[in-house]
């Protein structure tokens, strides 16, 4: 029993790892978005992108409290909101471009008025940048 | 079972190993389906590690003594409750553990991994691969948990008997997950390091990795407190041993980094600082193992005479070497974006804190290596006591206490000391009011007035930030307190789930002063009948029963326990001797209240039925317990992810919020 077990595992293991090559040899990864993703050595969810989003979100509201309660002089707030508004155009960008690249659609709400009003904003993010060229990183 | 196990392990091996190369590979000859494939190996690898981790546990559970390990950790007398216990009890079943710990939390990491980290994902897997290789390779050439005897014996050689303590199931497992744990902010950082990416982009991976091996170790020694206070019979809960230092020590160095990797994320400092933090972490992390087995010092922790002792200590070398060589090389990668504005700041106050942490923790290191030194230079045996460590780390500690309840209150980028006086009012008031209800009816001891003022300080600052934060909420959005409060929690996660970690630490804070300040113990010895009295408390010692099994004898006292001729509790303690291992175990009868504890051990049977008993009466001890949970609940609060609805609305709240700062 424990031979057929472990001769089970021994098996799966040398599948796990020739299934990416086995897959590109024989064209299994045709058309599967996921896979053409995993293709090029990063495996990419829908969504993945707004997880970024949602770090400068949560970050924003930390900023906005501190502003509120003191914690953050006025100098620093305008710099580091600037910064985050940048970061969150640059990932608004990636996640139009990534659900555009893998053919689905971008990770929409349940709520319909949000939606709409996150359309807005990013339509007015594209016409701010489109005026202004976004600047690099801090350094 | 066995033979399933030594397949799984020798499987492993060459999926780790693997893994580790071929990740290299991929990336540097750019063959994706050679990382992608490294990458599953690792997924797999948790397989092989739990068939393994399995087949021990199925061993132990058919007390198959033809395998050495289950033999030497287990006999037919130990209750099937231990097994999970005794999984671990030796080295070869901790290393296995250790292999299955790392390679479950390698997988989460690598699988769930923030985009920002993708671009070097493959050194990061390449490094904890390399980990695990050694890990598992160890025990495969050297202390293999399968090998068999080459006659079963009839029965076993049974669990060591202070291992069974309910604190065992959870201290052993969390420390060492700890301990191995910090290989995940390591790998971020140094598969970061190697991919050329010297900003902020592991900062993420390494906070959430770094506060969840934070939690561990920190779990595992309030734990492993716990067990030596009502196990060991001594009444204390900390010894300053040297492998119990070697845990504390990386989590002093983990809990430098937490704050300081916040700094990084926030303000893009310290990149420099926290990659040397972290490598430090390891290091030290490594140098704990080194002394669990096979280290040069005994110790209750240890797991005795072993051969592995000079493997971890190259293993060590090379962790630390490899590291700070990458560190080196990479160095120019690493300017901050921004430079230190004043040392009035919320940025100079995390670096002081960093400072105070990394100097409790080299303080430790020195009392626990500099008698081997001593010793190798050919000088007597020395040990270095608690003492050291009171009048050593005593300041710092409270200095560090101090830095808690101010940094909090201190504006980023730069304060005033008007502005810092306004902050501190309310809270130096409570220290104040504290300080003199101390003077005036409990003690003139300046520790306990400096401690237990600071504590006041500190809560009365998280209370004052929650109010402020509250009250901001209620005005703005117009929601009832106790939904502000809520919310306020809700939206920022990592800053209140940090305070209610604070406060936990405050609760430790109590209990550590109570307990070493105004402690009271006495050794008796009483016959049946007798009584004592110790503080407000007397003691009338009943009687003793013996019940005998086959591994141990029992000898249970029955004590009551009566405060102003009332009688407030019937409790047992107990002493076992176990004969095969010529040993003695105790557990103590503690009546615990958030005031005091009333503390009984057995220390001795006499044959005329009389008693040893150490008696203690330990102050505010139950604080550094109930902490514990507390802790926990902070750091699960700072580390919640954001629900799938708030992370939609993210996009709106930056658009909001660049708006309103045109």
């Amino acid at each position: 029993m424990a031979l057929v077990i472990g001769t089970v595992l021994a098996l799966l293991s040398v599948a796990v790892a020739i299934y990416p090559f086995a897959r590109r040899r024989l064209g299994w990864d045709k058309g599967d978005n996921a896979a053409a993703t995993a293709a090029a050595g990063v495996e990419t969810e829908p969504g993945a992108d707004t997880a970024s989003l949602a770090d400068i979100y949560a970050a924003i509201r930390t900023l906005q409290l501190e502003r509120e309660l003191g914690s953050v002089p006025e100098d620093l707030y305008r710099e580091q909101l600037a910064d985050y508004r940048i970061q969150a155009a640059l990932a608004l960008r990636q996640q139009e471009q990534a659900a555009g690249s893998l053919g689905i659609e971008p990770v929409t709400l349940e709520d319909a008025e949000l939606e709409r009003e996150i359309r807005a904003a990013r339509a007015s993010l594209r016409r701010t940048d489109s005026a202004a060229a976004i600047p690099g990183e801090r350094e | 079972m066995s033979d399933l196990g030594a397949m799984a392990l020798w499987i492993g091996l060459a999926l780790s190993a693997y893994a580790a190369i071929g990740s290299i590979l991929g990336q540097m000859r750019g063959v994706p389906a050679l990382v992608e494939s490294a990458r599953r190996s690792v997924y797999v690898l948790v397989l092989a590690m739990l068939v393994a981790t399995l087949s021990l546990i199925g061993s132990f559970i058919n007390r198959d003594f033809e395998v050495a390990y289950v033999a030497a950790h287990s006999n037919l007398a130990m209750p099937d409750i231990y097994t999970w216990v005794a999984f671990y009890a030796g080295n070869e079943g901790s290393l296995l553990y250790i292999a299955f710990a790392l390679s479950v939390m390698a997988a989460i990491a690598l699988r769930w991994a923030p985009a920002s980290t993708r671009d070097t994902l493959p050194y990061t897997t390449a490094a904890l691969m390399v980990i695990q290789t050694f890990f598992i390779a160890v025990m495969g050439f050297m202390a293999n948990p399968f090998d068999k005897l080459p006659l079963t014996p009839p029965d076993g050689e049974g669990i060591n008997p202070l291992l069974t303590h309910f604190g065992m199931f959870f201290h052993p497992p969390a420390l060492m997950a700890g301990l191995i744990g910090i290989s995940l902010p390591l790998s971020f950082a140094l598969g970061a390091l190697v991919g050329g990416k010297g900003r902020d982009e592991w900062v993420d991976a390494g906070r959430v990795w770094g506060l969840i091996t934070w939690v561990l170790l920190a779990g595992g020694l309030l734990l492993g407190s716990w067990w030596a206070y009502t196990i060991l019979g001594w009444g204390g809960f900390w010894f300053w041993d040297p492998v119990e230092n070697a845990a504390f020590m990386p989590w002093l160095v983990l809990t430098a980094f937490v704050h300081s990797v916040m700094v990084q994320k926030r303000r893009g400092m310290f990149r420099m600082w926290n990659i040397v933090l972290i490598n430090v972490a390891f290091g030290l992390a490594l140098y704990g193992m080194f002394m669990n087995r096979g280290g040069p010092t005994p110790s209750v922790h240890s797991f005795g005479a072993s051969d592995l002792g000079w493997v971890f200590l190259m293993f060590l070398a090379v962790g630390v070497i490899v590291p700070f060589g990458v560190f080196f090389w990479r160095y120019g990668l690493l300017k901050s974006a921004q430079n230190l504005d004043a040392m009035l700041s919320r940025e100079a106050a995390f670096l002081v804190n960093n400072l105070l942490l990394l100097g409790i923790a080299f303080v430790t290191l020195w009392g626990t290596v500099y008698p081997l030194f001593v010793k190798l230079g050919g000088g007597e045996e020395i040990t270095i006591a608690r003492p050291f460590y009171d009048q050593v780390n005593g300041p710092l500690l409270l200095a560090l206490i101090f830095l808690m309840g101010v940094g909090p209150l201190l504006p980023w980028r730069r304060a005033n000391w008007g502005s810092l006086r306004r902050a501190l009012l309310l809270p130096g008031s409570v220290a104040a009011a504290v300080v003199v209800l101390l003077l005036l009816f409990v003690t003139r001891s300046p520790y306990a007035l400096i401690g237990f003022g600071l504590s006041g300080m500190v809560a009365a600052g998280i209370a004052l930030e929650w109010w402020r934060g509250m009250r901001s909420r209620h005005r703005s959005t117009g929601e009832n307190y106790p939904l502000a409060l809520g919310r306020l929690i809700a939206a920022n996660r990592p800053r209140y789930g940090g305070y209610i970690v604070h406060l936990a630490v405050v609760m430790v804070g109590l209990g550590v002063l109570g307990g070493s300040l105004f402690e009271q113990q006495r050794d008796v010895v009483l016959s049946p009948g007798e009584s004592y009295e110790i503080a407000d408390y007397r003691l009338t010692y009943v009687d003793t029963r013996q019940a005998v099994f086959s591994d141990r004898t029992e000898y249970l006292a029955t004590l009551e326990v009566y405060r102003d001729g009332e009688l407030l509790e019937v409790m047992t303690a107990r002493r076992s001797f176990y004969p095969a291992f010529n040993m003695a175990s105790t557990l103590a009868a503690i009546r615990s209240t958030p005031v005091e504890d009333f503390y009984v051990v057995p220390s001795e049977n006499r044959p005329d039925g009389a008693v040893g008993f150490r008696i203690l009466v330990n102050p505010l001890v139950w604080w550094m317990w109930a902490a514990g949970p507390v802790l926990i609940a902070g750091t699960v609060v700072s580390l919640w992810p954001e629900r799938r609805r708030e992370r939609a609305a993210a996009g709106l709240a930056v658009q909001r919020a660049a708006v309103a700062a045109r």
